[in-house]
């Protein structure tokens, strides 16, 4: 079934939150990932050329298309699909 | 006579039936944006966003889901460029939204003449409300160097937030690779009304951000995003009690602080299909934070030009989150931490989604009243709302029904740029 994906199982035995405020075990993995992947796009590919750049700079290209719309998408969505993670959003209103 | 092969063919029925209904909104509304582009797009369209030194982007979203909840919001984004290396830029949203309250499944919020007193009294979430946000943004960019401060503020009838941040990116080698960094602090109060007037709070997050973008080949382009956010103070939300195994209700109780780390990755690689150009991005996001709260999030959209200046985007996102340590189906009433925000629990859901945009006819653009583009997009949301591996579900929470289990919501947006 195509929404089944399995899900992270959490273990309630390994919460004692007040002897563990702030602690965040996987977060020095993280930094490794950031370091080793900054490191291969840094040194892994030649200089483009700005005269060789003409579809990087279509809008179809861009990192984000279209901010706007971006913008109100990252608002709406954890608020409506009630998800914890899935944007970037922080802030800015609780929609309650 | 019930006989195995009869069984298989009932549950292969309902297994169509069900993937109809799920599929059938989306696919309608592929139709519908196929035909709508394929009448409004001209022969000859605007090419593109031209780099205009002031213009005016409006959009309008409009959120439904099968409970019938909506969402209204209109928004505007004015921009004007002074001595080409600055740009203020001006941003108004305004929602009006039903069903605010995160109770999924309950029927037919905020239509007027139905259920609504009843669930305001259970829930004292609004029925019907309004929110309008400002933003101002004041930016300075200059052979590679950018740099903007804005200030941001959100108000609700029992929510209010102001948020000021600064970014900062940097170009260089040879401008193929871009650093970048933001801070925003949000100052966010919530002060509900009526009979959970007293309840809530203030709360403080401050979001820190690093970007590193990359260009690859002169189709490529890959960029990685960290962001940490330390929020304090009060974190929960009044409206929703935790249920006991006896139905007793208690007010949510959540530690008054969490700090999340989120990476992402986007690689986006453009390609010729035929002469026209197109475009695939794949954006792989994973977070996690200290309320043992884990979840990832895979984006892939194809961008194709189908003519000149005219473009459809195909898109299919998966997102799954776990469940927070303290989250649990039922409380004893004694516990430190309890919450029965469906946040906190774990599902999946996938989206579809579709989009086309153009220009209008290029003789437009001499006038500033006529707009130079056009989108519409729709993107179709199917979450499984149930609780996963025998895990706390919310469901009974939530009061939600069996048929709730995959929740259908749809967001249609569309909009409209003028370069003035």
């Amino acid at each position: 079934m195509i929404l089944r994906i399995t899900s992270i199982q959490q273990d309630p035995s390994i919460w004692p939150i007040e002897a563990s405020p702030g602690r965040a075990g996987p977060i020095p993995l993280l930094l490794a990932g950031i370091l080793l992947v900054t490191g291969m796009l840094l040194t892994g590919c030649a200089n483009v050329h700005q005269k060789d750049r003409e579809f990087l700079s279509d809008p179809i290209l861009q990192l984000t298309p279209d901010p706007q719309g971006a913008g109100l998408e990252s608002h709406n969505l954890p608020r409506r699909e009630g998800s914890a993670g899935g944007s970037s959003g922080s802030g800015g209103g609780c929609g309650c | 006579m019930l006989t195995p092969s009869s069984a298989l063919r009932g549950a292969s029925t309902r297994v169509r039936a069900a993937l109809a209904f799920r599929f059938l909104p989306f696919l309608k509304a592929v139709v519908a944006l196929g035909a709508i582009g394929i009448a409004v797009a001209p022969p000859s369209a605007v090419a593109s966003a031209a780099e205009s030194d002031q213009g005016v982007d409006l959009k309008y979203m409009y959120y439904w889901d099968r409970n019938g909840v909506w969402n209204h919001t209109p928004a505007l984004a004015y921009f004007r460029k002074f001595a080409s290396v600055w740009k203020f830029q001006w941003d108004q949203e305004v929602d009006a939204v039903s069903g605010a309250s995160r109770r999924l499944g309950l029927r037919n919020i905020g239509r007027l003449a139905d259920n609504d007193l009843k669930v305001d009294a259970i829930t004292g979430a609004s029925q019907q409300e309004f929110r309008h946000s400002e933003q101002a943004t004041a930016s300075y960019s200059n052979a590679g160097r950018n740099a903007s401060a804005s200030l941001y503020f959100s108000d609700e009838n029992d929510y209010r937030s102001y948020s000021p941040s600064v970014s900062g990116s940097w170009d260089f080698n040879e401008r193929n690779t871009t650093l970048g960094g933001s801070l925003a602090l949000f100052l966010d109060d919530m002060h509900p009304t009526g009979r959970f007037s007293g309840e809530g709070g203030s709360r403080e997050i401050v979001s820190l951000t690093a970007s590193l973008a990359q260009v690859l080949s002169p189709l490529t382009l890959g960029s990685l995003t960290a962001n940490v956010i330390r929020s304090t103070g009060f974190l929960g939300h009044p409206y929703n009690p935790a249920v006991t195994a006896d139905g007793r209700m208690f007010t949510e109780n959540l530690p008054n602080h969490k700090t999340s780390v989120a990476i992402s990755g986007l690689i986006i690689q453009g390609f010729h299909l035929g002469e026209r150009l197109g475009s695939l991005r794949l954006e792989a996001r994973h977070y996690r934070d200290d309320w043992k709260m884990i979840s990832n999030t895979a984006d892939l959209q194809w961008y194709q030009y189908l003519m000149d200046g005219t473009y459809v985007r195909l898109r299919a996102r998966g997102y799954q989150q776990g469940t927070a340590a303290f989250a649990n189906e039922y409380y004893r009433g004694d516990e430190v931490y309890r919450t029965p925000d469906i946040r906190f629990y774990g599902f999946s859901s996938l989206t579809l989604g579709m989009k086309i945009g153009s220009g209008f006819p290029e003789s437009w653009g001499e006038s500033a009243l006529l707009p130079d583009r056009w989108d519409l997009s729709y993107d179709h949301g199917m979450r499984n709302t149930k609780g996963e591996l025998g895990g706390p579900g919310p469901m009974k929470h939530y009061q939600l029904f069996s048929k709730d289990e995959s929740y259908i919501q749809g967001t249609f947006m569309v909009g409209l740029a003028f370069d003035l």
